[in-house]
Protein backbone atom coordinates (compact mmCIF):
# COMPACT_ATOMS: atom_id res chain seq x y z
CA UNK A 1 0.00 0.00 0.00
CA UNK A 2 1.35 3.36 -1.36
CA UNK A 3 -0.28 6.64 -2.18
CA UNK A 4 1.27 8.99 -3.90
CA UNK A 5 1.07 12.98 -4.43
CA UNK A 6 2.46 15.68 -5.87
CA UNK A 7 4.59 16.11 -3.13
CA UNK A 8 4.09 13.50 -0.74
CA UNK A 9 4.54 9.96 -0.64
CA UNK A 10 1.99 7.46 1.97
CA UNK A 11 3.57 4.60 2.98
CA UNK A 12 2.24 2.27 5.99
CA UNK A 13 4.36 2.56 8.98
CA UNK A 14 7.06 -0.08 10.68
CA UNK A 15 8.47 -0.26 13.86
CA UNK A 16 11.53 0.76 12.36
CA UNK A 17 9.76 4.40 11.58
CA UNK A 18 9.76 4.80 15.51
CA UNK A 19 12.34 7.86 15.67
CA UNK A 20 13.52 10.00 18.02
CA UNK A 21 12.23 12.96 15.47
CA UNK A 22 9.18 11.26 16.00
CA UNK A 23 8.67 10.80 19.51
CA UNK A 24 9.55 14.39 19.71
CA UNK A 25 6.67 15.69 18.04
CA UNK A 26 4.31 13.90 20.36
CA UNK A 27 6.15 15.67 23.29
CA UNK A 28 6.23 18.84 21.34
CA UNK A 29 2.97 20.63 23.08
CA UNK A 30 2.27 22.79 20.22
CA UNK A 31 1.26 19.21 18.59
CA UNK A 32 -0.07 16.98 21.40
CA UNK A 33 -2.39 19.37 22.59
CA UNK A 34 -4.60 18.36 19.51
CA UNK A 35 -4.16 14.78 20.03
CA UNK A 36 -6.02 12.61 22.17
CA UNK A 37 -2.67 11.36 23.84
CA UNK A 38 -0.53 12.33 27.02
CA UNK A 39 2.28 13.35 25.06
CA UNK A 40 4.85 13.92 26.97
CA UNK A 41 4.75 10.82 28.62
CA UNK A 42 5.32 9.21 25.45
CA UNK A 43 8.47 6.64 24.76
CA UNK A 44 9.68 4.90 21.56
CA UNK A 45 8.08 1.28 22.54
CA UNK A 46 4.57 3.50 22.82
CA UNK A 47 5.02 4.61 19.26
CA UNK A 48 6.39 0.75 18.40
CA UNK A 49 3.07 -0.95 20.20
CA UNK A 50 1.15 2.27 18.59
CA UNK A 51 2.34 1.07 14.84
CA UNK A 52 1.82 -2.61 15.77
CA UNK A 53 -1.82 -1.64 16.62
CA UNK A 54 -2.41 -1.53 13.04
CA UNK A 55 -3.39 -4.18 11.17
CA UNK A 56 -2.42 -3.07 7.97
CA UNK A 57 -5.80 -4.07 6.62
CA UNK A 58 -8.91 -2.72 8.26
CA UNK A 59 -6.46 0.18 9.78
CA UNK A 60 -3.71 1.54 8.48
CA UNK A 61 -0.86 4.03 9.79
CA UNK A 62 0.56 6.05 7.04
CA UNK A 63 3.62 7.93 7.12
CA UNK A 64 3.99 10.90 5.44
CA UNK A 65 7.30 11.74 3.23
CA UNK A 66 8.41 14.88 1.86
CA UNK A 67 9.86 13.72 -1.84
CA UNK A 68 11.42 17.08 -2.19
CA UNK A 69 13.66 16.67 1.37
CA UNK A 70 14.78 13.09 0.56
CA UNK A 71 11.61 10.82 1.67
CA UNK A 72 11.70 12.86 5.49
CA UNK A 73 9.27 11.77 7.41
CA UNK A 74 6.96 14.77 8.64
CA UNK A 75 3.60 13.16 9.85
CA UNK A 76 0.82 10.79 10.06
CA UNK A 77 -2.57 9.85 8.70
CA UNK A 78 -4.11 7.25 10.63
CA UNK A 79 -6.54 5.34 8.73
CA UNK A 80 -9.27 2.55 10.00
CA UNK A 81 -11.84 1.16 7.70
CA UNK A 82 -15.50 -0.12 8.82
CA UNK A 83 -16.51 -2.23 5.51
CA UNK A 84 -19.76 -3.29 6.93
CA UNK A 85 -20.55 0.29 6.85
CA UNK A 86 -18.90 1.56 3.74
CA UNK A 87 -16.87 4.01 6.22
CA UNK A 88 -13.73 4.99 7.68
CA UNK A 89 -12.43 6.74 10.00
CA UNK A 90 -8.93 9.26 9.53
CA UNK A 91 -6.78 11.32 11.68
CA UNK A 92 -3.60 13.79 10.26
CA UNK A 93 -0.46 14.93 12.39
CA UNK A 94 2.12 17.48 10.72
CA UNK A 95 4.76 17.16 13.11
CA UNK A 96 7.40 18.35 11.46
CA UNK A 97 6.77 22.32 11.54
CA UNK A 98 9.03 23.28 9.08
CA UNK A 99 5.61 21.76 6.73
CA UNK A 100 2.90 24.05 8.60
CA UNK A 101 0.83 26.45 6.64
CA UNK A 102 1.93 24.24 3.32
CA UNK A 103 -1.38 22.17 2.70
CA UNK A 104 -0.02 19.09 3.41
CA UNK A 105 -2.81 17.94 5.46
CA UNK A 106 -5.08 18.96 1.92
CA UNK A 107 -2.87 17.26 -0.49
CA UNK A 108 -2.09 14.30 1.21
CA UNK A 109 -5.77 13.66 2.77
CA UNK A 110 -7.17 13.78 -0.78
CA UNK A 111 -5.13 10.70 -1.60
CA UNK A 112 -6.72 8.86 1.62
CA UNK A 113 -10.44 10.24 -0.06
CA UNK A 114 -9.50 8.55 -2.90
CA UNK A 115 -7.92 5.48 -1.86
CA UNK A 116 -11.23 5.68 0.55
CA UNK A 117 -13.58 6.32 -1.90
CA UNK A 118 -12.29 4.36 -5.00
CA UNK A 119 -9.90 1.37 -3.70
CA UNK A 120 -12.77 0.35 -1.10
CA UNK A 121 -15.94 1.62 -2.25
CA UNK A 122 -16.88 3.94 0.75
CA UNK A 123 -19.72 6.04 1.13
CA UNK A 124 -18.34 7.87 4.06
CA UNK A 125 -14.97 9.36 6.24
CA UNK A 126 -15.22 10.76 9.13
CA UNK A 127 -12.74 12.82 10.82
CA UNK A 128 -12.81 15.23 13.68
CA UNK A 129 -10.66 18.06 15.67
CA UNK A 130 -10.52 20.52 18.53
CA UNK A 131 -12.24 23.34 17.83
CA UNK A 132 -8.93 25.65 19.67
CA UNK A 133 -7.60 23.78 16.32
CA UNK A 134 -8.01 26.90 13.85
CA UNK A 135 -5.83 24.96 10.90
CA UNK A 136 -7.42 22.00 11.41
CA UNK A 137 -10.94 23.80 10.92
CA UNK A 138 -9.44 26.00 8.13
CA UNK A 139 -8.56 22.66 6.46
CA UNK A 140 -11.34 20.83 6.89
CA UNK A 141 -13.75 23.81 5.82
CA UNK A 142 -11.36 24.16 2.49
CA UNK A 143 -11.78 20.83 1.85
CA UNK A 144 -15.26 20.59 1.39
CA UNK A 145 -16.13 18.77 4.67
CA UNK A 146 -19.47 18.93 6.34
CA UNK A 147 -19.62 19.95 10.30
CA UNK A 148 -21.74 16.82 11.48
CA UNK A 149 -21.75 17.16 15.39
CA UNK A 150 -20.08 19.07 18.42
CA UNK A 151 -19.84 17.67 21.51
CA UNK A 152 -19.51 20.71 24.03
CA UNK A 153 -16.23 21.22 26.42
CA UNK A 154 -15.21 17.86 25.45
CA UNK A 155 -11.40 18.59 26.32
CA UNK A 156 -9.14 20.44 28.42
CA UNK A 157 -6.18 22.47 26.61
CA UNK A 158 -4.04 25.23 28.21
CA UNK A 159 -6.74 25.52 31.20
CA UNK A 160 -9.66 26.09 28.89
CA UNK A 161 -12.41 23.01 27.77
CA UNK A 162 -12.76 23.08 24.23
CA UNK A 163 -15.47 21.35 22.24
CA UNK A 164 -14.94 18.14 19.71
CA UNK A 165 -15.75 18.88 16.24
CA UNK A 166 -17.07 15.74 14.39
CA UNK A 167 -16.67 16.33 10.42
CA UNK A 168 -17.51 14.45 7.67
CA UNK A 169 -16.89 13.71 3.91
CA UNK A 170 -19.43 11.77 1.51
CA UNK A 171 -18.98 10.13 -1.83
CA UNK A 172 -20.93 11.86 -3.89
CA UNK A 173 -19.63 15.36 -2.38
CA UNK A 174 -15.99 14.05 -3.24
CA UNK A 175 -16.89 13.22 -6.41
CA UNK A 176 -18.19 16.41 -7.33
CA UNK A 177 -15.47 18.60 -6.71
CA UNK A 178 -14.32 20.50 -9.47
CA UNK B 1 -12.88 52.76 14.41
CA UNK B 2 -11.73 55.60 11.82
CA UNK B 3 -14.52 57.39 10.59
CA UNK B 4 -12.82 56.97 6.70
CA UNK B 5 -13.11 53.40 6.91
CA UNK B 6 -15.97 51.53 5.88
CA UNK B 7 -16.39 48.57 8.52
CA UNK B 8 -15.91 46.21 5.02
CA UNK B 9 -12.37 48.31 5.23
CA UNK B 10 -11.47 47.06 8.39
CA UNK B 11 -12.34 43.78 7.44
CA UNK B 12 -10.36 43.22 4.27
CA UNK B 13 -7.32 45.12 6.33
CA UNK B 14 -7.78 42.66 8.67
CA UNK B 15 -7.85 39.76 6.22
CA UNK B 16 -5.08 41.11 3.77
CA UNK B 17 -2.67 42.07 7.42
CA UNK B 18 -3.25 38.20 8.05
CA UNK B 19 -2.54 37.30 4.45
CA UNK B 20 0.65 39.24 4.23
CA UNK B 21 -0.85 40.70 0.91
CA UNK B 22 -1.85 44.89 0.60
CA UNK B 23 -5.49 45.66 1.63
CA UNK B 24 -6.23 46.99 -2.07
CA UNK B 25 -5.54 43.47 -3.38
CA UNK B 26 -8.13 42.22 -0.62
CA UNK B 27 -11.44 42.59 -2.29
CA UNK B 28 -14.75 42.15 -0.36
CA UNK B 29 -15.48 39.09 -1.72
CA UNK B 30 -12.37 37.56 -0.88
CA UNK B 31 -12.45 33.93 0.82
CA UNK B 32 -10.36 30.71 1.66
CA UNK B 33 -11.45 29.12 -1.57
CA UNK B 34 -10.42 31.73 -3.33
CA UNK B 35 -7.21 33.88 -2.29
CA UNK B 36 -4.20 31.39 -2.32
CA UNK B 37 -2.20 33.12 0.42
CA UNK B 38 -5.50 32.41 2.75
CA UNK B 39 -3.79 28.92 4.26
CA UNK B 40 -3.82 27.17 8.07
CA UNK B 41 -1.59 29.80 9.49
CA UNK B 42 -3.19 32.46 7.92
CA UNK B 43 -6.46 31.46 9.04
CA UNK B 44 -5.09 30.82 12.75
CA UNK B 45 -3.97 34.35 12.83
CA UNK B 46 -7.53 35.42 11.50
CA UNK B 47 -9.40 33.69 13.96
CA UNK B 48 -6.60 35.35 16.71
CA UNK B 49 -6.77 38.65 15.64
CA UNK B 50 -10.59 38.90 15.80
CA UNK B 51 -10.30 37.61 19.44
CA UNK B 52 -8.29 39.93 19.94
CA UNK B 53 -10.41 42.85 18.79
CA UNK B 54 -13.65 41.29 20.58
CA UNK B 55 -11.54 40.61 23.44
CA UNK B 56 -13.13 37.05 23.73
CA UNK B 57 -13.00 34.29 22.76
CA UNK B 58 -14.99 33.04 19.75
CA UNK B 59 -17.70 30.27 20.18
CA UNK B 60 -17.41 26.90 18.04
CA UNK B 61 -20.60 28.23 15.66
CA UNK B 62 -18.31 31.36 14.98
CA UNK B 63 -14.73 29.97 14.26
CA UNK B 64 -16.67 27.30 11.78
CA UNK B 65 -18.22 30.30 10.06
CA UNK B 66 -14.82 32.66 9.34
CA UNK B 67 -14.50 31.22 5.26
CA UNK B 68 -14.58 34.61 3.83
CA UNK B 69 -14.24 38.72 4.29
CA UNK B 70 -17.80 39.00 4.65
CA UNK B 71 -17.81 36.21 7.47
CA UNK B 72 -14.98 38.26 8.76
CA UNK B 73 -17.12 41.35 9.00
CA UNK B 74 -20.46 40.24 10.32
CA UNK B 75 -18.31 39.14 13.45
CA UNK B 76 -16.99 42.53 13.80
CA UNK B 77 -19.98 44.43 13.36
CA UNK B 78 -21.51 42.06 15.38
Amino acid sequence: MRLTTERFILRPLSEDDASDRYLAWLRDPDVNRNLMVEGEKQTIDDIRAYIRAHDGETSILFGIFAKEDGELHIGTHSFRHHPRDKRATVGVMIGDRDYWGQQVPLETRAAVLDYAFGSLGCQKVEAGCFSSNYPAVYNFKKQGWTLEGVLKRHRLIDGDFVDALQFAMFRETWDSRT
Amino acid sequence: MCPALTADDVARALVGAALGVPMAQIGSDCSMFTEPAWDSLAHMRIVLEIEKRLNRSLTTEEIVAITDVKSVHDLLCA
